[in-house]
């Protein structure tokens, strides 16, 4: 049930905000992120990031604590990760195999605060936008509607296959697949049905869907047809404003991609 | 010959029509059928008779999608095969069983949408039928919620109102109310009378008959590919009935299966025929009903046995937070019959899942055979305690029914010499003999019913639970299966028979078969008590959703109307046992003694 209830309900600006300039401050956020090489400033803009969600999506702050966990652990593999790649300037710890360098410690900020910007910012639009808004945004922009309606439809099933994987896990742990042939004869056990289930699922639904007309004209009516929103280019806008002074800063303050 | 003149057209025409899913294999063969406009059409047969296929042959889901057809069908004028599925669908609606998957959008507002927006309406068109459909199943406050927040009631009135929307004159009904309580069902089967008064033709296929005998006008038997009988309700169950129980192994209404024993039993023809339940309370509400035999009445005094499986003040929540069960104490005792009831989602699964560790209460605590759930694996418990799940295929883990069966022993470490006269043993009790080389899913409905309870019973457990089990089944599929459930179980440890638990909404079979029943409510028990007590309290029924069973309903309403017939009738048998003279005004009055 988790997986389409990611977007939140509710009434705000972003929640009016239509799916395509939204998205488009995804890819300006997504794209200074890796022109902005200042981990101060990466830091800054994360922060700003979920200020936006909070104060224009109405999205309270315990959901981003929620992700934080999980954006934080990723954002600490990746320093890590650099850490130990990165070696160079002075050391800051004298660890024994790999020593925090002063370059180290630069890169693993810089790779961590970019990888929660983008993830942030990702995550306010997925809790923002109603999938519906965006599947219509998408054939806007002259994606076919049976391709549209794909994801729709994705989005609608995923929870139920979701949840049938879960009863045939049940189903079968009662019968002790596991303990009698193995886990990789269970595995092979839990897949078999969980395919059939899907396939008969996938093949109701096209039933439905055609006796429903799908696909019976080359377009269709939509009774909420996508209309372009002055907020979402406002916010693009403000965005790519924000980014340029974050660049210009950033080039002061000792070149695009290097130092702080 | 009058009769054919003032008839219009028919506005479905079969013509030597057959049809199937592989080439070679016809489902329906050469079958020709008119059907009339605004006629309500009762469609029967076994699983696996071709009722289904009928609706997909209507709306041109076979041959356009797959499968393939020979000889004509006409619909509304229109020859299906020169027509496209989309044409079709403006004329035919069609829903299905499954009502999850029929529901393809996020917001139930857009799913009656979709079909109207599909066939390129105005918009303003769109929204008129939208907001009508939904208006007329009673969901418009369902309108903006998500699909899959809706109860399993609801989920069904917004599939309806989706097909409705498209403004077809013919409605097929493919057992719209296989996966809804009681109380959603009734309110179905309200509908289609309100579809019925609007004129569409109607056409719906249900095992249960009870609520639509009164409905329909005409009943139309599917046998081995054809139309075995055809005309009004009452004149098929009259001519047919015991045929249709017998031969075809389908369930008739509860008022015709007492009418054709006493006619059998007691040579008694009430005229006409009653084939529902206010014509059954109608009939016999003259016949004089005599006491019951001490037998029936003292049968319902069990002893309180063992308990084996106790539920101690159980809450469980769900990861999301979502409370499935409060405060829930229960016991299974020894030797019973158990039977979980409660409308969908009142945590009657949850409650049984508990029962074999798959879940773990959140407060409280479940102790099966001494041993506290949550310190004890599944695998320890169901040593004990088998589990059928409601989908069989969901639990087969072999290539072969033989193996499949074996694997249960296996599992259990039984001695390779001792499994295989055991595995003959069930394979014979669950009818399955001879397809011991079968691959599981290739078998029927029934089959795979049996083959999912055959290897939890091969196991021995002493205590059974079955989620569902007559979910999809027919008359002669569900007895049985309870039949060799009961036989194979019998031989418990304790002598005291079987000990199972029953999840089910068929209150018939909770009437036929369980010696206790549970009535769940929003994750509390608000009833535990026999089957007949529950069934007696109108108020308590109301609020948990159920339905009493159409012979309790006839037996309460005689008594309703001054008949001094026992309260304590509790099967076809006992009622017919009951009466001793078929009239007490005197004319026809045959007194019997027995």
């Amino acid at each position: 049930m988790q997986f389409a209830i990611q977007y939140l309900r509710k009434d705000s600006v972003l929640h009016r905000m239509d799916a395509i300039t939204k998205l488009v401050w995804v890819f300006v956020i997504g794209a200074y992120a890796f022109i902005l090489g200042s981990p101060l400033l990466l830091g800054a803009s994360v922060v700003l990031v979920i200020l936006t969600g909070a104060v224009l999506g109405g999205i309270p702050f315990a959901v981003f604590r929620g992700v934080s966990v999980y954006l934080g652990f990723l954002g600490l593999a990746v320093g890590i990760g650099q850490l130990i790649i990165r070696q160079g300037g002075a050391v800051l710890v004298p660890l024994p195999v790999v020593p925090i360098t002063e370059q180290g410690l630069e890169w693993a900020l810089r790779f961590a605060f970019r990888i929660m910007l983008i993830s942030f910012a990702s995550m306010v639009f997925i809790w923002t936008t109603d999938p519906r808004k965006l599947v219509l945004g998408l054939i806007h922009l002259g994606v076919p509607y049976r391709i549209g309606y794909g994801l729709f439809v994705a989005l609608r099933f995923m929870p139920l296959l979701e949840n049938e994987a879960e009863v045939i896990r049940q189903a079968i742990a009662v019968r002790g697949v596991a303990e009698v042939s193995g886990r990789r004869e269970a595995l092979r056990r839990y897949v078999m049905p969980l395919l059939v289930a899907a396939i008969r699922r996938s093949e109701d639904v096209a039933i439905t869907m055609d006796s429903r007309a799908f696909g019976a004209y080359p377009t269709r009516t939509y009774v909420d047809p996508f209309r372009w929103t002055a907020s979402g280019v406002a916010l693009v806008l403000v965005y790519l404003v924000i980014a340029a002074v974050l660049i210009y800063v950033g080039a002061q303050m000792g070149g695009l991609f290097t130092r702080i | 010959m009058t009769e054919a003149l003032v008839r219009p057209d028919p506005i479905i025409r079969f013509e030597h029509f057959s049809c199937g899913y592989v080439k070679g294999a016809p489902i329906l063969r050469d079958i020709n059928l008119e059907i009339f406009p605004g006629e309500f059409v009762f469609l029967v047969g076994q699983s696996g008779s071709g009722t289904s296929t009928l609706g997909c042959s209507l709306n041109g889901i076979i041959p356009f999608v797959q499968g393939w057809t020979e000889g004509s069908l006409t619909i509304a004028g229109v020859n299906v095969a020169g027509s496209r599925v989309a044409e079709l669908a403006t004329h035919v609606g069609v829903i299905f069983q499954d009502v999850d998957d029929q529901l393809t959008n996020l917001y139930a507002r857009d799913e009656v949408m979709f079909g109207p927006e599909n066939l390129m309406l105005p918009a303003a068109e769109v929204e008129r039928r939208a907001w009508g459909a939904l208006g007329f199943v009673g969901a418009t406050d369902c309108a903006e919620r998500f699909v899959f927040e809706l109860s399993g009631g609801q989920k069904q009135k917004v599939v309806i109102a989706a097909v409705l929307a498209m403004e077809p004159e013919i409605l097929f009904l493919d057992e719209p109310t296989a996966n809804l309580d009681p109380r959603s069902s009734s309110e179905v089967f309200r509908f289609l009378t309100q579809l019925k008064r609007e004129r569409k033709t109607l056409i719906i296929t249900e095992y249960k008959m009870d609520e639509l005998v009164s409905l329909a006008d005409r009943m139309i038997v599917l046998a081995d590919g054809g139309v075995v009988c055809d005309g009004s309700p009452r004149e098929v169950i009259e001519q047919h009935g015991e045929e249709l129980q017998e031969r075809w192994g389908l369930w008739i209404p509860q008022a015709a299966e007492l009418e054709i024993m006493l006619r059998q039993q007691k040579g008694w023809r009430a005229e006409p025929f009653p084939v529902h339940t206010a014509e059954a309370v109608k009939q016999y509400s003259g016949y004089r009903f005599a006491a019951l035999p001490e037998s029936i009445t003292s049968s319902s005094s069990a002893v309180k046995s063992e308990a084996l499986i106790r539920a101690n003040d159980v809450t469980y929540r769900y990861s999301d937070g979502t409370t499935a069960l409060s405060n829930v104490s229960i016991e299974v005792r020894a030797g019973e019959i158990l039977a979980i009831v409660g409308p969908n989602g009142s945590g009657k699964t949850t409650l049984s899942k508990h029962f074999v560790g798959l879940l773990k209460p959140t407060l409280g605590k479940v102790v099966v055979f001494g041993k506290d759930t949550s310190n004890t694996s599944t695998r320890e418990l169901t040593r004990r305690v088998g589990y059928v799940f409601q989908y069989p295929e969901h639990q087969f883990v072999k290539d072969s029914v033989e193996a499949e069966v074996r694997f249960s022993l296996q599992a259990l470490g039984v001695e390779e010499s001792e499994i295989g006269p055991r595995v003959q043993e069930v394979l014979a009790i669950f009818g399955l003999e001879g397809l011991e080389k079968r691959h599981p899913y290739s078998l029927s409905g029934g089959e795979k019913r049996r083959l999912s309870v055959a290897t939890m019973v091969i196991m021995r457990p002493r205590v059974l639970l079955m989620d569902e089990p007559t979910f999809a089944q027919d008359r002669r599929n569900t007895e049985r299966m309870m039949e060799a459930v009961l036989m194979a179980t019998a031989a418990d440890v304790d002598n005291l028979g079987s000990t199972i638990v029953l999840i089910t909404h068929d209150m018939k079979l909770v009437a036929d078969y369980a010696t206790r029943v549970v009535a769940m409510h929003e994750g509390r028990v608000a009833f535990d008590g026999s089957p007949r007590q529950l069934f007696a309290d109108r108020e308590l029924l109301d609020t948990v959703n159920l339905e009493e069973p159409a012979l309790f309903q006839i037996v309460r309403e005689l008594r309703e109307a001054g008949s001094p017939v026992s309260p304590h009738i509790a099967s076809a048998v006992d009622f017919v046992a009951s009466i001793d003279a078929m009239s007490i005004d005197g004319t026809g009055l045959s007194s019997v003694s027995r």
